[in-house]
């Protein structure tokens, strides 16, 4: 541990302000964390109340800035998105005047964390997770390839999805399946971003995906059997971690009507999970339709289905095959397509899709030369630049396309796969 | 499997079309490998020339212990893998040496392909999958590469075969350890046919 001890009363910064009060810093304290050794806490106190805001960097920049302090004179700032062994300098500003500087150097990564090369440098940061049998991480990888945040997960299950919390405060991911199926289990864990807080809500047969609401509450994929029949369902889990059933994959498909192409690995085996904020809809991606569904959670509908053998929507040009995760917004849908590919190929399709007449035209294909297989898992988004993101779980590998499709940028994980979801952040603090 | 296919799939890959991906990534070269673990390169993209079906593979393999044969079954199934199927190459398998290079694996071989030949073809064979009646028997004696990961991490069971040179789980298998028997069902992707 790190740990440098300001003692400094200091009346700065206020110089650039005419007529505004000096302000004093003092009892400054910037703390690597014991469990997490890339992030840095810094706490100081004021001698008025101030909103401050710490600018920081490595290698002497001061290139990023964490969110301001709320109005007080007690501060409490956590760095963010620093690699191991780094020297990291601070500035507390106040008005942006700065009034105090500093600096501390994070600890070492612990053994058997999963590192990663990338063939260049990336702006922003990557959440994902790394499950293998000699052990379960929740990590977030900068641009370089860095590890800036670890978790290890020692509960013996699978960690497929993390998310930040909606508070800003931690990550929250779910420990969950066991051989390819429900576990009973599983729960949702929540760390802080220092590691030091660590809360468990039990919920059995947690499936692979779920979404963190605004209001902090999550809304998960779960196993559902019924008459021997394994599908899914979607419910609520409020902070105490009351469960409440919000709607079956009985409420849109008959398992007779609609029986799926893989009942060794249940019925339906949903997969993904994503909500539309505009629409207030669900999707569902059902690996064994070959089909996202949108669910409607108030009439417990599916008004359509992407794809597949519950597709609704006419789809012309690549089609998919057990695909994972998928993205839909503003008139496009993106969906990793594990299997639709010939030959050892898994890819990005692109969709131009309109929601309200049922039809979709593909459009692009993002697929990396070589090929790249993932028979499992897998994920895509789009990006503000026009590109797009995908995640190939099984050789343990996230691409970085342009707007035309051409591989500008790729991350390895060193020891492979399998990756789980990948989140993308331009800061370290997005949400 | 799909990469442990190479003499099938190479010629399917050289053979078929895609199923219309409109490829921004300008993909080359073909599933054309020579060697059991041979590297793959990046399928075809033509334009789509007819209708689209799924290649379907579906084998069984017995492991006595000490070895290991079977036979699979690639089989195209039309209008977008929900309709009748329209070409089936079938084929056996035994095993010629054990691999010990899978990690994860309870056993791992390389296979020989033995008696290939046509069950049914409606004249799509050659396009699809690159061979039909009169071609068939090339296959015979390439080899394969498969091993059983019998719990991968949390996915579980799972049949692992070289791709890129390194092993990897490439599909889900059933496994019946009191007969050793391996049964698996994989999709081999959208063409056109």
């Amino acid at each position: 541990m790190s740990h440098t001890k300001y003692a400094i009363a200091l009346a700065l910064g206020t110089a650039a302000c005419a007529g505004e009060p000096a302000v004093t810093v003092s009892a400054v304290d910037a703390r690597v964390a014991d469990a997490v050794q890339t992030v840095v806490t810094l706490t100081f106190e004021t001698d008025a109340p101030v909103s401050a805001a710490v600018h920081f960097g490595v290698n002497g920049a001061r290139d990023r800035v964490a969110p301001p302090t709320p109005v007080g004179t007690t501060h409490t700032v956590t760095l963010l998105g620093l690699p191991a062994e780094a020297d990291v300098g601070w500035e507390i500003r106040v008005d942006d005047a700065p009034v105090e500087t500093g600096s501390v150097r994070t600890g070492a990564l612990p053994p058997g964390i999963p590192t990663a090369t990338t063939t260049g440098p990336r702006d922003g940061f990557l959440l994902t997770t790394h499950t293998t049998d000699a052990g379960d991480w929740v990590v977030v990888y900068d641009g370089d390839g860095r590890v800036v945040w670890y978790h290890e997960d020692t509960r013996g299950l699978s960690i497929y999805r993390a998310h930040p919390l909606a508070d800003g405060t931690g990550i929250v991911y779910a420990s969950a399946i066991v051989r390819g199926g429900p576990a009973p289990d599983s729960a949702f864990v929540t760390v802080s971003w220092d590691g030091a807080a660590e809360t468990e809500r039990p919920v059995p047969d947690v499936a692979h995906d779920f979404v963190v609401m605004d209001d902090g509450g999550l809304i998960t994929l779960r196993y559902e059997t019924r008459d021997g029949v394994l599908g899914n369902d979607l419910a609520a889990v409020d902070a105490d971690g009351t469960v409440t059933p919000l709607w079956s994959a009985w409420d849109c498909w008959d398992p007779v009507a609609v029986p799926g192409d893989d009942p060794e690995h249940g019925w339906t085996h949903a997969n993904a999970l994503d909500r539309d904020p505009a629409t207030g809809l669900f999707l569902v991606g059902v690996r064994n339709f070959a089909t996202i569904a949108a669910v409607d959670l108030e009439t417990r509908q599916c008004p359509w289905g992407f794809g597949g053998a519950a597709g609704t929507v006419a789809l012309t040009g690549a089609t998919f095959l057990h695909q994972h995760q998928f993205a839909w917004d503003e008139g496009e849908m993106l969906v990793f397509d594990n299997d639709g590919a010939p030959g050892n190929a898994s890819r990005a399709l692109a969709y131009d899709f309109d929601a309200a007449a049922g039809t979709a035209a593909q459009t692009t294909t993002y697929a990396p030369v070589p090929s790249l297989y993932s028979f499992i898992m897998g994920d895509v988004h789009r990006l503000d630049d026009g590109g797009a993101l995908a995640l190939y779980s099984v050789p343990g590998v996230i691409l970085d396309f342009d707007a035309d499709g051409a591989e500008r940028w790729r991350l390895t994980v060193d020891e492979g796969g399998p990756l789980g979801f990948v989140s993308t952040w331009n800061t370290a603090y997005d949400r | 499997m799909r990469t442990a296919w190479i003499g099938v799939l190479g010629a399917v890959m050289a053979c078929n079309g895609d199923d219309g991906g409109s490829d921004a990534t300008d993909d080359t070269g073909a599933d054309t490998t020579t060697s059991p673990t041979s590297e793959t390169t990046s399928p075809p993209t033509p334009t789509p020339t007819g209708p689209v079906g799924l290649l379907l593979r579906t084998g069984t393999l017995v492991w006595d212990g000490s070895a290991a044969a079977g036979t699979e079954s690639l089989t195209l199934l039309g209008d977008s893998g929900y309709g009748a199927a329209r070409c089936t190459l079938t084929y056996q398998l035994q095993s010629t040496e054990a691999r010990a290079d899978c990690e994860g694996c309870d056993w791992a071989f390389d296979l020989a392909i033995a008696g290939a030949s046509v069950a049914l073809d409606d004249g799509s064979c050659l396009a699809t999958t690159g061979y039909d009646a009169t071609t068939v028997s090339a296959l015979d004696g390439t080899i394969v590469s498969m091993g059983y990961n019998p719990d991968y991490v949390g996915h579980a069971e799972v049949l692992m075969s070289p791709v890129d040179g390194m092993w990897q789980a490439v599909s889900y298998v059933s496994y019946d350890p009191a007969t050793g028997t391996l049964d698996y069902e994989w999709e081999d992707g959208f063409v056109s046919y």
